[in-house]
């Protein structure tokens, strides 16, 4: 009789233990925003993560501020090898957009401050701050950074997220995670498998609620960045104004995506493509992507590109693993 | 006294046998979503919140209603769609292999969410 009962003692203890996964979930501040882990094994992870996006962040930026900027003509800063390959990226995109992506945007940020402007700038002020974004103006070597004129800067925006999401899930599995999604701000990066199932990421539906999604994306180890127009905006006059500059003539960059979905295994990459894609359009953002595919320098990335017309361009080798699941969108 | 032991053990023994049966019997996740595909296309998703009549162009009605759906009526030779009945779990699907149409219930369920 006892043997039965240790016999079904087991078996129960076998059933139970299969069915929940210790979690750990965390959250801390970086970039200005709100940055979120749900991770699966190890210990102490939410204190690993919180540590993580700070030092990801002050890799970035000494003083964890958004940006570099020059305080005087020739100013040079002392950088990392992670801020090198991102330098290095940042050239060739720019270099490919004709220099509507530009890293260096940093001064016309500040000066149309999308999310607490009520109005745009004058055309004069827009003038002023354009002669002080030209990323070729930029001296890069690997360990240092020298810029041409007092003012400018490197705008950590465009980037800083992608990768501060990426420097953190390599510290987590440092410390013995074994699985886990974070979010910096909507900027995604997960690693392992729930009990061997792939994770599910929805992306955000561009005209609903942001908690509504249009498609869920199931993958596993990599990084997720989507870039639009809907998130930071102001309207002045009936006009919207939002926060993806065109850095060659200063003002918002007209676009006919509603957004797009970059994943990649470098986020810091996916990050700054994403952002160019967008900036360059569906046409030209389509074949700027199939080129970086080419590219020295570029780890292979797949794309989800939401046009106006609600139709959804999703690249070969991501397809299998895109739902859509809203009726408002279709796929091309 | 030996005897009652054992009842007991019996009783024991009735409750862990009934938990861990029990797993196999807890409530499935509701779905929270359905997506209408002929030939593989996604030609519709409706949410299962709000009742409503899918038309698909080759004459086959699907309703959702009460958060479950079905195949109200179907032009295939065997109507075995319309014979599945009402379906609201995650996963459940309502295939029409004559018409090469699928009717499948998702669930909310994403762990992250982008953008």
């Amino acid at each position: 009789m006892k043997r039965i009962l240790c016999l079904l003692c087991a078996v129960c203890l076998f059933f139970l233990s299969g069915c929940s996964a210790r979690t750990t979930e965390a959250q801390t501040w970086a970039y200005d925003t709100l940055c979120t882990a749900t991770l699966w094994g190890g210990t102490d992870l939410a204190a690993v993560f919180s540590s993580a996006a700070a030092q990801g962040q002050s890799l970035l930026s000494e003083d964890g501020l958004k940006q570099f900027t020059a305080s005087r003509d020739g100013d040079a800063l002392q950088i990392s090898s992670d801020l090198f390959k991102i330098l290095n990226q940042a050239g060739i995109l720019y270099t490919m957009t004709d220099g509507v992506f530009d890293l260096t945007v940093a001064p016309l940020s500040e000066l149309w401050s999308v999310n607490t402007a009520t109005r745009p700038p004058d055309g004069q002020s827009v003038e002023e701050c354009l002669d002080l974004v030209d990323f070729s103006s930029l001296t890069v070597t690997e360990s240092s950074l020298t810029f041409a004129k007092k003012g400018m800067g490197i705008d950590i925006g465009s980037v800083g997220k992608g990768y501060g999401a990426d420097y953190t899930v390599t510290a987590l599995k440092n410390a013995g995670a074994t699985a886990g999604i974070v979010s910096f701000g909507g900027n995604v990066a997960l690693f392992g498998t729930k009990d061997g199932t792939p994770f599910r990421v929805g992306i955000r539906d561009p005209k609903g609620e942001a908690s509504e999604y249009f498609g869920v994306l199931s993958v596993t180890d990599t990084s997720i960045v989507t870039s639009g127009a809907y998130e930071r905006y102001f309207e002045y006059t009936e006009t919207v104004y939002h926060h993806l500059l065109d850095a060659t003539t200063g003002y918002p960059r007209q676009s006919d995506l509603l957004s797009v979905t970059v994943i990649c295994a470098d986020g810091a990459q996916a990050d700054m493509m994403s952002t160019a894609l967008w900036l360059m359009g569906s046409e030209k953002g389509w074949a700027l992507y199939e080129t970086l595919q080419k590219t020295e320098g570029f780890l292979p990335a797949e794309v989800i590109f939401v046009l106006e017309d609600h139709t959804v361009r999703v690249s070969d080798g991501i397809r299998e693993n895109f739902t859509l699941t809203s009726d408002e969108y279709t796929l091309d | 006294m030996r005897e009652k032991v054992k009842i007991w053990d019996f009783v024991l023994i009735a409750i862990l046998v009934a938990l861990c049966l029990s797993v196999w019997f807890l409530p499935k996740e509701q779905g929270n979503t359905v997506s209408i595909s002929v030939d593989g296309t996604v030609v519709a998703v409706k949410n299962l919140d709000q009742d409503a009549v899918v038309d698909l162009s080759d004459g086959t009605q699907v309703l959702v209603e009460n958060r479950t759906v079905r195949v109200v009526h179907s032009t295939c030779p065997d109507h075995l769609c319309e014979q599945m009945g009402k379906i609201s779990a995650c996963g459940q699907v309502i295939l029409c292999v004559p018409n090469r149409i699928s009717v499948e219930i998702r669930g909310e369920g994403v762990d992250g969410l982008v953008g």
